[in-house]
């Protein structure tokens, strides 16, 4: 089975060609928005970071960034900065050359002279970039080379019972063809740890499993909180999910049935292929730009109760096993799997249509999330002082 | 090693599948692992109605002695106080009350067993 992409000049396998206008400070993504819109082809995101933050955090910002303008789905990438603020684009310039060499620009707001300068500039910047991205053309690869995230949002209690188990099919697939699968929200392990520890390809990765969750834990008790006043969410608990550990052993289904070969941190590219946990809050849009940023070029979010969230760099394929969502937030799903829940088909005939889908979607089949033009541009960065 | 929880995600569909068109039965819920206290309901229950599934190939009732949403669990087995609650085949909860077979299970009358009363809220 192949799927289609475009060949970045690194070497990597991107599934969209976009030219993305990047922030590098929160004073700039109101131009780089603006940009956006005025080029097609080009996409921003909202960057509420980049000054006020410290050493570490700014370095939490710096993965996020860098890791977004190396994702394959990106042709090249317009840095737009303030210019006073700490993470410069001199500096992310330099990051973002040790990670890739696809074209690469810098705008600096004050040096140009205000908002309406920066934006005649960068705009002839990008419809030049356009031109050498729409140059480009998709061929067919191997699975291979292909990195799916996988995430589970708004779940109910057929999230466990099939839609994140179909996830794991997926999963399962693409590995067997050599590809990689990362699924991630260490909150939402928690309670079921132990199984992926167990599934884990060396006693050094299940360790680790089993030591960020009770990092995660330790880290709340020290401000004296509980990661379960927190979860279940509310919609979780109405979907008929009782508790944390309940949602837990729903939610690595969709890990499949393979070993876990690496633990990342969050954003951080992996070294292997084969499935991958990445260690991130449960938060979904952090989840989302964590695993987009580490490279994944397309996301699959499993929902019971339904969801909106889009990325603007990766498709955001929504499925889901609740009949009643897939009907009721039609504009916003893209997957109907309840046919397993009522028998009509197993777990593996519904696994195959959504690879399926997912070959579909490389080809240039839009997710609902990129069909409006609505711009999703959800983007979350973590801090030292956490989301949960 | 595989774990069983992979497994029986796996086994789900062959379960729903023989169920309604092999046995032929009605099945409005489901139990994932043959050792779980409870079971899944794929249709809104009131009080009084059976809830039909599948265990190891055999077809077991239990009749509801409350509503049970669609999608919730019901208890297939009488559960004392204090006692572990499987779903999956793994603990998801610590009974807080005795809890009969038929009744709905849900956050009054189950919690998370990991002993968690340093803060309380939410």
């Amino acid at each position: 089975m192949k799927f289609y992409g475009y060949r970045r000049t690194d070497g990597r396998i991107g599934i969209r060609n976009h030219v993305l206008i990047l922030p590098t400070v929160g004073c700039a993504s109101e131009t780089c928005r603006i940009i956006a819109g005025l080029v097609n082809g080009a996409v921003s995101l909202v960057n509420q970071n980049g000054c006020g933050e410290v050493e570490g955090n700014r370095k939490l910002t710096q993965d996020v960034l860098v890791g977004l303008a190396a994702n394959p789905n990106v042709y090249g990438t317009i840095l737009v900065g303030l210019g006073c603020e700490p993470n410069c684009v001199d500096d992310m310039a330099a990051i973002i050359k040790t990670k890739t060499n696809k074209p690469l620009e810098s705008v600096v707001i004050q040096e140009e002279g205000g908002t309406v300068n920066t934006i005649c500039k960068v705009v002839k910047l990008a419809q030049n970039m356009l031109l050498g991205a729409t140059s480009c053309h998709l061929e067919e690869f191997d699975l291979s080379e292909l990195m799916l995230g996988i995430e589970c949002g708004g779940s109910d209690a057929t999230s466990g019972l099939v839609s994140n188990p179909v996830m794991g099919c997926v999963s399962d697939k693409i590995i067997d063809q050599g590809g990689t699968s990362m699924f991630s929200e260490t909150p939402e392990i928690i309670g079921a740890e132990h199984i992926l520890a167990r599934r884990s390809s060396t006693p050094e990765v299940g360790q680790k499993i089993l030591d960020i969750c009770v990092e995660l834990e330790d880290n709340l008790k020290k401000v004296n909180e509980s990661l379960r006043s927190g979860q279940p969410s509310p919609g979780n608990k109405a979907g008929g999910i009782t508790t944390l550990e309940e949602k837990s052993l729903g939610c690595i289904h969709k890990g499949g049935t393979k070993p876990v070969v690496e633990v990342v941190e969050c954003a951080h590219q992996p070294s292997k292929k084969g499935l991958i946990f990445m260690n991130t809050p449960g938060y979904d849009l952090l989840s989302v730009t964590a695993k987009v940023a580490a490279g994944c070029q397309l996301i699959v979010f499993s929902t019971g109760r339904g969801n909106p969230i889009g990325n603007p760099i990766a498709p955001v394929l929504k499925v889901t096993a609740n009949h009643d969502t897939f009907v009721k937030m039609n504009d916003n799903m893209d997957m109907d799997l309840s046919a397993v829940l009522d028998g009509e088909k197993t777990m593996e005939e519904m696994g195959e249509l959504v690879l399926e889908e997912i070959i579909n979607v490389s080809r240039g089949k839009k997710t609902k999330t990129e069909i409006h033009n609505f711009g999703y541009s959800e983007t979350v960065i973590r801090r030292m002082c956490d989301y949960v | 090693m595989l774990s069983s929880i992979a497994w029986v995600g796996r086994c789900l569909s062959y379960i729903v599948l023989k169920e309604v068109k092999i046995v032929g039965e009605k099945i409005n819920a489901i139990l994932i692992n043959e050792v779980d206290d409870v079971a899944t309901a794929i249709a809104d229950f009131q009080k009084g109605d059976v809830g039909t599934f599948d265990r190891n190939g055999e077809i077991i009732k239990v009749v509801l002695i409350e509503s049970v949403p669609k999608f919730h669990k019901f208890a297939v087995t009488d559960i004392a106080d204090h006692e572990p609650v499987r779903k999956y085949g793994e603990v998801i909860g610590v009974s807080t009350q005795k809890i009969h077979k038929g009744s709905h299970v849900h956050e009054h009358n189950i919690a998370s067993p990991v002993y968690d009363n340093d803060v309380n809220k939410g």
